[in-house]
Formats: C-alpha cells, sequence, structure tokens
C-alpha cells in the first residue's frame, strides 16, 4: 500500500476507531508515516486536553472539584446546597426559584452488582444440579422416587425462572442497552 | 447519602451514576456534573456569543435546561451527547446571539493551564490548521470540524447533535486532517 492512501485511510477513521490491518501493516513498514501519524495524534489530543470533562482529565483531587468543595463546606459545618461555581449556583437558583427541584430521596435502593448477580446464578444452578447426586439425593430419590424426583426439577426450574426474571428485570437498563432492544 | 467520591478524594462518578443521584434529589451531584462540562459549556457558548458574560448566561441556560429534562434522559446515548444536544439547540435558537459560528480556533484561547512549551506550540500549529479548515466552511458545518477536534467527538455523535448527515461530517473533518498533516510537516513538528 502507498504512502499517501495509508495515510488517506488513515484520517478516515473516526475516534477510537481500529486501525486496519493493512494501514497498520504499512505504518509498521514505513518510519515516515509512523511519525506523521504519531505527530498527528498528539496535536488532535493537544486540541482536545483543555475541553475535555474534567473526570476523564486526571481524576481530579479532592478540593478541585465543585462537589468535592461542597463536600467539604458541609463537613465543616457549611450549607451542604452550597456550590462554588458561580454559573452553577446561579443556574441552580433559578430552578429553585422556578418551584422545581427533584425532591431528596432518603434512601435510594442499592442496586446489586452484576458479578454478584452471576456469582449466586451459578452458585444456584449448581446446586440444583448437584443436589440429586449428592448424598441426600441419591437416598431421597432411592426412597420417594419420581415423588421426589418431579417436584425437586419443577420447584428448580420455577427457581431459575424467577431468579433469571428478577436477574433481568433489575438490569433491564443494561440488557436495553447491550442488545439494543427499544 | 452515597458519597460521590471515594475515601481517597477522587472523582469516580460516571455521568450515569450522577444523573441518577440528581434524580434522587442530590444538589451535590448537579454541581459536580456541570462542573465536569462547564468548559465546553463555556467553549461552546463562547463560539456563540463572542463574549464572556453571555457565555456565563448561556451556561445557566443550558444547565437550567439539563436540569428540568433530565427525568426524560433514557441513557440511549451518551450524556455527554445528549448534553451537547441541549447546547447546541440552545446556542442556535438564541435570540441573543450574532449571526455567525465562529470556531474556538479563530477565537478563543483553549490553552491549558499545564502544558509545556513544546505541547503548546503544537497545540498553537494544530488550532491554526484547524482554523484554516473552518474558514472554507459555511457557518453550519464549523461547528462539526470544532466538535471533533475540541470536544473529542465521534462523526456519529456530532451528526446526533447538529442533524447533519454524517458523511459530510466526515468529508469536512477530513479534508481538516488533511491540512493539519500539511501544517505539521511545513512546521517541521514531530516526535
Amino acid at each position: 500500500m502507498k504512502c499517501e492512501k495509508a495515510f488517506d485511510r488513515y484520517l478516515s477513521l473516526d475516534k477510537n476507531q481500529a486501525v486496519p490491518l493493512r494501514v497498520s501493516l504499512h505504518l509498521l513498514c514505513c518510519p515516515v508515516c509512523r511519525t506523521a501519524v504519531r505527530t498527528l495524534t498528539r496535536a488532535e489530543r493537544a486540541l482536545a486536553r483543555p475541553l475535555a470533562p474534567l473526570q476523564a482529565r486526571t481524576f481530579a483531587p479532592l478540593l478541585t472539584s465543585p462537589l468535592a468543595s461542597a463536600n467539604a463546606q458541609a463537613a465543616s459545618g457549611g450549607n451542604s446546597a452550597e456550590i462554588i461555581d458561580r454559573s452553577v449556583r446561579l443556574a441552580f437558583e433559578r430552578i429553585q426559584a422556578a418551584g422545581f427541584a427533584y425532591p431528596p430521596v432518603e434512601a435510594v435502593a442499592r442496586r446489586v452488582s452484576m458479578s454478584r448477580w452471576l456469582l449466586v446464578g451459578v452458585l444456584m444452578a449448581a446446586g440444583f444440579v448437584v443436589i440429586p447426586f449428592s448424598m441426600i439425593g441419591e437416598w431421597t430419590r432411592s426412597v420417594y422416587g419420581l415423588a421426589f424426583s418431579l417436584p425437586f426439577y419443577l420447584v428448580s426450574g420455577l427457581a431459575v425462572t424467577v431468579y433469571s426474571g428478577l436477574f433481568i428485570g433489575s438490569n433491564i437498563d443494561f440488557f436495553v442497552k447491550k442488545f439494543g432492544f427499544r | 447519602m452515597k458519597p460521590i467520591i471515594d475515601p481517597s478524594g477522587l472523582a469516580v462518578a460516571d455521568d450515569s451514576l450522577l444523573c441518577r443521584e440528581i434524580l434522587a434529589g442530590n444538589e451535590r451531584a448537579f454541581a459536580e456534573l456541570a462542573g465536569r462540562y462547564r468548559k465546553r459549556l463555556f467553549g461552546l457558548g463562547y463560539s456563540f456569543f463572542k463574549n464572556a458574560d453571555d457565555s456565563e448566561d448561556f451556561i445557566q441556560d443550558v444547565l437550567v435546561k439539563v436540569y428540568l429534562s433530565l427525568a426524560q434522559f433514557r441513557g440511549e446515548s451518551r450524556f455527554s451527547t445528549w448534553l451537547m444536544r441541549i447546547a447546541y439547540n440552545t446556542g442556535i435558537n438564541s435570540i441573543r446571539r450574532t449571526k455567525e459560528y465562529t470556531s474556538l480556533a479563530e477565537d478563543f484561547d483553549i490553552a491549558d493551564p499545564g502544558e509545556s512549551p513544546e505541547q503548546e506550540h503544537l497545540r498553537s500549529c494544530a488550532a491554526s490548521a484547524v482554523r484554516e479548515a473552518v474558514s472554507e466552511l459555511p457557518e453550519r458545518y464549523r461547528i462539526c470540524v470544532d466538535m471533533y477536534f475540541f470536544y473529542d467527538m465521534p462523526y456519529a455523535d456530532i451528526g446526533e447533535v447538529t442533524g447533519l448527515p454524517v458523511n459530510t461530517i466526515k468529508s469536512h473533518v477530513f479534508r481538516a486532517k488533511k491540512i493539519l498533516r500539511e501544517r505539521l510537516d511545513e512546521e517541521g513538528v514531530a516526535e
């Protein structure tokens, strides 16, 4: 691939888009293009840095974020709603003057993390699989036969269904975004 | 109340968590979220109004709108894109703004306080290339190039905010990148 063509292909890429293999190979072999790409990347970063959202920049230290300052003020007996930035404060005053503010919710329900949901789900499913083959399972099956097996599998299936429903229902945001459901 | 910062004092909450906290009545979360995007809003306001006072008013207008419509934010796009769409529409529809959108490359010193002289040179060189690219564009397309370079937004997000066709945005940004490359070559800026 020629330099100009490879570079044009590179320039047509979007933010964070993967570099095509052919362009990558060209960059590996061509130090001139490689240097140009590196310089261009640095230039683009330099342009974007000043207006980057604060959290994406450096994880601002404690007293540089308005919230941190507000927290510090609250800790020292100040008004917890006091906000250091003038524009933000004035905006909030306008919102309050209009009589609109989201009512405080005392206890926001904590969300269970995805990994905990999965861990418990796997343990539950493994339990249902293992129990019939355990010592107790073997004994109960030998004594009660189908009278044990049938209700056990029905209860297991029901439990897995209910658990899956709860899992999907409480993480609906994630599934909607992941699979693009509307 | 659940803290928005962790014990080490680092701001770690993501935008969606802050949005939920705001809807739960946490005013500090609103301050945090507004603080994150304040500079962006100021930059966009400056492009529309060309003075600091009107830009500050613009920030307030946008923040009020964001707060009032937050319950309607479904999380289908990134919060930053949604915020920029509100800001863009506010700027476009403002009766106080002067006629033309001015690129940040043309009329705004966006220096980062922490940057080295070498970085400053690179940035000013890049800004002048963007200025050149932007000067040839009609007003409505100038903001696309700004959004790509200064606001770090991908093509799809720019299209969503401005309502302009993504392919048109791509071609304008492509041309700006070519000019940027030529300018960097001419200036001999390299590693």
